[in-house]
């Protein structure tokens, strides 16, 4: 029992980060058709802020924090302004090779700037110990970051639900000449859009370097979170929550119970599966042809 | 020497097209009428549109009062889309496109749509997974009144203004005679429903001024007909200006006030739709009239055609 308890709060862990990088990533595709392989770079911009400053001068953790976001956020407006909305019109992988040119760019600007760190983040204030749950030990503060990212991935996605902004960002995405013709300023959504997002995968970033440590490595998360978006759809922001929590929880058991080794070949059989059933994922936009 | 009367013709004033039921609750729907009607709904001057070295348009010139129904005629590729296109600034144009007095020409795609403006498409790009509802209330984002402090600290306000706009876009469906299919997703509609259903997406706002883009292309004939009797009651009723472009002579025949026939870019003609429809000029060059049309058109002076602000109420005639 206390390794099913290990393996679902510790996938839950994991799938709430996974939510809020899939949340991203598809708020962005949405807005531009264009998968954003830079997303780990997002994540680890304002890790490195907040871990960098936490080893030097330290001071109120809010300070990093709140910068590290805005230079995201801002990256990733100023991305989409100056490169992305050029390539439209254009083929799509234009935009794609647009993100991994990014990526590039941003993996040399760290390495400039941060050298080879393994930071780590302290975040005061977060509960400490263990807690015991049905015979198992489990982190407080894990507890704790688990529950902070699923509320925060499931309120962004309420949000884009239910609330005026969040419908304009979906109609935006869905037909964006359409959105027009109904009175919405579909640039400002698109460039909202991406600052969102961006700003999604720095709070997942700074979340992740809690528990992991704070290095180059981290963009391998946003690529981990590729099976969960199209698990969940690729069009789909409820899907991006579901699969990123369905894939950290599916890789807690299989780290659990097969070990580390199986990781990558279950969760990729996991898509597969999926795909064989739900070809637009769990959550996604079914496409009919009209005949 | 034919003397071509330039008339636009005046609706039917006889019995009204829907009962005062429905007036009343199209008064709900065309809430935001202009407060002048002194100038012209759309004045288009020199309207110029050009897609590398392919002139699409040129010098186009074309006006459309306040309850009138403009049909743009002309073949493939003469620029009637791009006409539409360019009042809605979804493509670059040059030349002044005036709105209610108001220049829009240099305005973003949204900032026309919120101005008053409404269209609708060839191909209805409607959401297939939405209800035909939900699709018409599309059109209605820029009449949203709540935001998200709303939505926390005043529900109340939030439901009845969503069901405000329910019944705006339900009023709609009941005009255009899609009521029974609100709760039907769009995909499973025939391409006819499609085409009324975007019309009313296009109107759910309460325009000013609607621009239909072959709004019968694809229908059957009692398709045809019933969007005959929904644009017949809109030009009765005088809610809103209309400018349409299609290619079903009947249909423009027996709806439109006004006509501007384009050919390669450029207006060929404009005038009532029997003066248009019915001159010479116009079967040579669109249609291939027959011979006697031909040895009439080559015996009328090659001359511009009139230009659309010479159509006043009274008319004027020009001799030719």
């Amino acid at each position: 029992m206390d390794r099913l308890v290990v393996s679902l709060f510790g996938g839950g862990n994991l799938g709430g980060t996974y939510a809020l990088v899939a949340l991203g990533i598809v708020l962005a595709f949405r807005a531009t058709g264009t998968f954003n392989f830079a997303h780990g770079q997002f994540m680890l911009l304002p890790a490195f802020v907040v871990g960098a400053w936490q080893a030097g001068s330290g001071g109120p953790l809010w300070i990093p924090v709140v910068e590290g976001l805005i230079m995201v956020s801002a990256l990733g407006v100023v991305f989409y302004l100056l490169v992305l909305q050029r390539t439209v019109g254009l083929l799509h992988f234009m935009g794609v090779i647009a993100t991994f040119g990014l990526a590039a760019v941003l993996d040399g600007a760290f390495l400039i700037q941060y050298g080879s760190p393994q930071y780590s983040i302290d975040v005061p204030g977060l509960p400490k110990g263990v807690v015991t749950l049905l015979g198992a030990h489990l982190s407080a503060q894990e507890l704790t970051l688990t529950a902070f990212t699923l509320v925060l991935a499931g309120l962004v996605a309420g949000a884009l639900r239910f609330t005026p902004v969040g419908i304009k960002i979906r109609a935006a995405g869905q037909d964006a000449i359409l959105a027009s013709q109904g009175g919405i300023n579909v640039r400002l959504v698109y460039v909202g859009s991406w600052a969102l997002a961006a700003a999604l995968a720095g709070v997942a970033g700074i979340v992740y370097g809690t528990s992991n440590l704070v290095n180059h490595s981290m963009v391998d998360v946003a690529l981990a979170a590729f099976p969960a978006i199209l698990i969940g759809g690729l069009d789909s922001i409820e899907g991006a929550v579901v699969g990123g929590l369905l894939v950290g929880i599916a890789q807690g058991f299989i780290a659990t119970y097969l070990g580390p080794q199986y990781l990558d070949v279950l969760t990729y059989g996991l898509l597969l599966v999926v795909m064989l059933v739900f070809p637009q994922g769990i959550l996604g936009t079914r496409t009919v042809t009209r005949v | 020497m034919a003397v071509v009367a330039l008339r636009r013709e005046e609706p039917d004033r006889g019995k009204s097209a829907v009962d005062a039921s429905m007036a009343s609750r199209l008064d709900e729907v065309f809430d935001n009428p202009l407060r002048t009607t002194d100038v012209e709904l759309l004045t288009i001057r020199d309207l110029t549109v050009r897609f590398g070295g392919l002139t699409a348009l040129s010098a186009v010139n074309i006006d459309v009062g306040h309850h009138d129904l403009v049909s743009i005629i002309g073949p493939n590729g003469a620029g009637k889309t791009t006409t539409l296109n360019a009042i809605c600034q979804l493509i670059k144009c040059t030349g002044e496109i005036h709105f209610a007095g108001r220049r829009i020409d240099r305005l973003a795609a949204w900032r026309i749509a919120a101005a008053g403006i409404g269209r609708s498409f060839q191909d209805p790009p409607l959401i297939d997974h939405y209800t035909v509802l939900e699709n018409v209330l599309c059109g209605a984002h820029q009449r949203l009144r709540y935001g998200m402090l709303h939505q926390v600290f005043w529900p109340p306000r939030v439901r009845r203004f969503e069901a405000r706009m329910a019944r705006r876009a339900m009023t709609l469906l009941d005009f255009v005679g899609l009521a029974d299919q609100a709760g039907k997703d769009a995909g499973s509609l025939s391409f006819g429903a499609r085409k009324l259903v975007d019309i009313a997406r296009a109107m759910v706002s309460g325009p000013r001024l609607l621009l239909l883009d072959e709004p019968s292309s694809g229908l059957d004939e009692a398709e045809r007909h019933s969007l005959r009797a929904i644009l017949l009651a809109l030009r009765q009723e005088k809610r809103v200006g209309i400018l349409t472009v299609d290619h079903h002579m009947d249909l423009v025949r027996s709806t439109a006030t006004h006509v501007v026939a384009l050919q390669a870019g450029e207006v060929l003609m404009a005038g009532s739709p029997a003066e248009v429809l019915d001159s010479a000029r116009f079967r040579v060059a669109i249609v291939g009239g027959s011979r006697a049309d031909e040895k009439l058109a080559a015996e009328l002076p090659n001359e511009p055609p009139p230009s659309d602000n010479d159509t006043g109420d009274g008319g004027r005639e020009e001799e030719l």
